[in-house]
């Protein structure tokens, strides 16, 4: 599924704000990211999916904190505190999203981006958009709207949803 | 709904603007006067407030230019200050008049607005007009003009909109709340200076950090009153439009205003403006009947349309109720099949409120021809539309002969309520209030004698009633701990009263109601989260999703639903009759059940209490006397245990002044029951209860149906 459209969108070299959660490094395009927090204790809401990591005020809104760990698979309460407010660019929806750890910006260029590897598992694949080359750990791209609250309740919501219930 | 272009908006330049801006206020308080000479209220302050609107104009309008609105204003002058000498009656032609010169002066406005000059159609002539008026000013006849008097209405109606663009990206803020503004953010930055310059362990640090705080919160407060507009702004508007509707339709219609100080935030203040003008365009369309069908039905000539708003269950609610025909039915799913919108087999046996959601489908209309007013088939469709889009819901309520209600609900994003804080397994809540109607602390030594268990219901005794009770805790699947007892929050979700068990409560506060991400509008259970005052955010509970997901509002609902009549286009069928019923066990093998309303309490009683009164038990309780019915014979079986027996103390319909006490081996659930046509060998009735057959006890029955609640008092005893 991916992806000309990210082909097209990043031609030539831009800038990613990286980021540690698990293992994995991620980028993410440093302007979709409103805000790195260093000291974020969301508010738990009851019955909510697993991926929804609780609430936060941010500058007077109330935001959806989405866990990255819950989304991979990891074990959602060794959550950092941590988080990059984004903003999806599509539906202007803002949101917070809880990482391991905080790491740089750095510029990256197009011609050293791959696609994902093709036994990554099903749940990951939903989220990584491809993989930077670099001279250490590869990095992988990560978009807002993959990760974004309302496009998650719809295609993840309903097992996660039930999940959490029972 | 179809908006005139606004072309060129950034034509008009800032003077215009707000010469645009000035006169819209000035036509506002014109029509405001008008609507009071109308109302008979006091002729001189009217009169000179309308002098005043149409002075002003004329004085502003001079130095840009306009020359049609400043002959106008100057013909218009001429007539209102002969009329505010006295040299003139006030008759209602003279208002009429006057009406249509602020239609006039408005449309002009609106031109400007839209193209930057006043018109140059050869329709936008208004010398007849100023003929008239002047001919009015010098005593002579003042017969409106003939030349388009509904043009303007017309335009209004369809629109639904008096040029008022300019308006609508503007928030008037009062000067002294702007300088309050500016006071508190100059103590803002004093106190940062300050804070800049002190140590940080200086020993005005503690006393800066209070006076941040309560710069910080007045600030809030502050900037919170500027956005937040009363409705009653908006509703002014209304009563003009009402008058020139029913005058059009030849009916007399009084529009009163209620709730006009509820707060709304200013965006979702300019989204309702066209509902509302829909609904009570209908109200007097539809509606109200013309005065000589009124009056032989006893009602004034007069309709009445009541419009108001009020805070209801975390959402503001807007009403226009009016005290016309209300709906017919049968008509409508006539017109719907006619108009082939609706199958003639689905037709058959739709409920009210299946055919009330006709009115919603996009062309429809009972109208027999298309009126000006309405019957364009542009309806209530467009109203849900437009009230969904900020996120909120429309109903329809109607009596036949007595009225219809369309009740906007929208979210109050923005909006400032009172709320109570409460605590559940760590967490915190706010509870609008609402909602709430009381709370009852439960300590942990009077749980038992107050809250029982029915089936897996808990209820709690309130004074006279049980109310069901949901568990927040277990609820929302919380940690809860409560060794000392907990709190009852009781309130009221569509119609239906429960009480919420919560941890702990805190003193109430004003909340700023802050939107929840859509990704957790499907929990249903929160409406909103609040930042408290010590920066902890608090999820507002929603009563009525409690209710849906503590299944108190399913009873309900499917009560409500049963108790509705069919339309009587079908065939009679014969009325479906449902409602809660306490059941329970009074002898061997058989279930027997009595409808919950009759039911006051459950008590336990032990042998001892029971005394003997010509022959028949008796019961002596709180101060009176209840007679025993023992249908079941366990008071003679088990009559020398000192086990205790539970005794239902209940109230046969009709009978307001004594209660029954029936004695019953267990109560075992709490559950809808349907009454069957067939009876015992004894002749009692019999009921259905989920898969379960009861025996009803007689006297608690009336034949051809359960007896309803509200009923319950004024029934005769079967």
């Amino acid at each position: 599924m991916m992806s000309m459209h990210a082909m097209e969108q990043h031609q030539h070299a831009h800038s990613l704000c990286t980021v540690r959660t698990g293992n994995d490094v991620f980028g993410i395009q440093s302007s979709a990211v409103r805000e790195a927090l260093h000291q974020c204790k969301p508010r738990r809401v009851p019955l909510a999916p697993a991926f929804v990591a609780g609430v936060l005020s941010y500058r007077g809104e109330i935001l959806l904190a989405i866990s990255l760990r819950a989304l991979l698979g990891l074990d959602p309460r060794s959550d950092g505190s941590s988080a990059v407010v984004l903003e999806d660019s599509e539906s202007g929806e803002s949101f917070a999203l809880l990482l391991d750890e905080l790491l740089d910006v750095v510029e990256v260029d197009d011609t050293a981006w791959e696609p994902n590897p093709a036994m990554l598992d099903e749940r990951r694949s939903a989220v990584y958009r491809g993989i930077y080359r670099t001279p250490g750990a590869p990095l992988v791209l990560l978009e807002p709207r993959d990760v974004q609250p309302t496009w998650l309740m719809r295609h993840q919501g309903t097992a996660l949803l039930s999940g959490a219930r029972a | 709904m179809p908006r005139p272009p606004a072309t060129d908006r950034e034509g008009v330049d800032d003077l215009t603007r707000e010469f645009l801006l000035e006169s819209n206020d000035g036509l506002d308080s014109m029509e405001r006067g008008l609507n009071g000479l109308q109302g008979g209220a006091d002729n001189a302050a009217c009169i000179s407030e309308i002098f005043r609107a149409v002075h002003t104009m004329k004085g502003n309008v001079g130095f840009l230019g306009f020359a049609r609105l400043e002959q106008l204003a100057h013909a218009g002058e001429a007539l209102l200050a002969r009329l505010r000498d006295g040299a003139l009656p006030v008759s209602s032609e003279l208002i009429d008049l006057m009406m249509q010169l602020a239609d006039r002066l408005r449309r002009i406005l609106q031109l400007i607005e839209e193209r930057g000059h006043e018109g140059r159609r050869d329709i936008d002539d208004d010398n007849p007009l100023i003929a008239v008026l002047k001919r009015a000013a010098s005593g002579g006849a003042a017969a409106a003009v003939a030349d388009d008097p509904a043009d303007g209405l017309r335009e209004a109606l369809i629109s639904g909109d008096k040029g008022r663009h300019a308006v609508e990206s503007i928030v008037r803020v009062d000067v002294e709340t702007l300088n309050r503004l500016m006071n508190l953010v100059g103590e803002l930055v004093q106190t940062r200076n300050q804070f800049l310059q002190s140590e940080i362990c200086a020993e005005t640090f503690a006393q800066l950090g209070r006076r941040l705080d309560s710069v910080t919160a007045n600030l809030r407060e502050s900037v919170m009153q500027a956005r937040m507009q009363p409705v009653g702004q908006l509703f002014q508007r209304f009563p003009r439009l009402a008058r020139d509707v029913a005058a059009s339709c030849g009916k007399r219609v009084k529009l009163e205003l209620a709730g006009g100080e509820t707060g709304l935030d200013k965006s979702l203040l300019e989204a309702l403006k066209d509902p509302i003008a829909h609904a009570v365009r209908n109200a007097i369309d539809h509606g109200i009947e013309l005065p000589q069908v009124r009056f032989p039905m006893g009602k004034p000539a007069e309709g009445r349309i009541e419009l108001c708003a009020f805070h209801e269950g975390g959402q503001i609610v807007v009403e226009v109720k009016d005290d016309g025909a209300g709906i017919d039915c049968v008509k409508v799913v006539r017109c719907a099949v006619e108009r082939g919108l609706l199958p003639v087999e689905r037709a058959l046996g739709m409920s009210d409120a299946e055919v009330m959601e006709l009115l919603f489908e996009p062309g429809f209309s009972t109208s027999d021809e298309v009126t000006m007013i309405s019957g364009r088939g542009v309806g209530m469709d467009v109203v849900r539309a437009n009230v969904e889009r900020i996120g909120g819901s429309v109903e329809l309520l109607s009596v036949r002969g007595e009225g219809t209600t369309v009740r906007m609900r929208v979210p109050l994003t923005m909006a400032i309520l009172p709320a109570l804080i409460a605590h559940c397994g760590g967490q915190t809540f706010a509870v609008p209030h609402s909602a709430l109607q009381e709370m009852v602390l439960v300590r942990k030594r009077d749980e038992e004698r107050l809250v029982q268990a029915i089936g897996n219901t808990k209820v709690m005794r309130l004074r006279d009633r049980l109310i069901p009770l949901i568990d927040l805790g277990e609820l929302l699947a919380l940690d809860s701990n409560r060794p000392q007892g907990y709190y009852v929050a009781v309130l009221e979700a569509k119609g239906r009263q429960f009480g919420l068990i919560v941890d702990d409560v805190t003193e109430p506060q004003e909340i700023v109601v802050k939107p929840l991400s859509s990704a957790l509008q499907s929990l249903n259970m929160f409406c909103g989260a609040t930042i408290l005052g010590d920066g902890q955010i608090a999820l507002i509970l929603d009563a009525s999703g409690l209710a849906r997901n503590g299944r108190i509002g399913e009873v309900a609902e499917a009560t409500v639903q049963n108790h509705q009549h069919r339309i009587a286009i079908v065939p009679p069928v014969p009325p479906k009759t449902g409602e809660p019923m306490l059941v329970f066990a009074d002898r061997a093998m058989q279930l027997a059940a009595v409808p919950l309303v009759c039911v006051e309490r459950i008590e336990r009683i032990t042998s001892m209490q029971v005394e003997q009164l010509g022959g028949a038990p008796v019961l002596q309780y709180r101060g009176g006397l209840v007679s025993l019915e023992d249908a079941g014979g366990l008071m003679r079986e088990a009559k020398h245990t000192r086990e205790p027996w539970l005794v239902l103390i209940c109230r046969r319909p009709g009978d307001t002044r004594k209660s029954v006490g029936l004695v019953v081996r267990d109560v075992l659930d709490v559950a809808d029951g349907e009454l069957l046509a067939g009876s015992t060998s004894l002749g009692e009735p019999v009921a259905r209860i989920g898969k379960n057959i009861a025996v009803m006890y007689t006297g608690f029955v009336v034949p051809g149906g359960v007896v309803a609640a509200q009923d319950f008092l004024f029934q005769e005893a079967a």
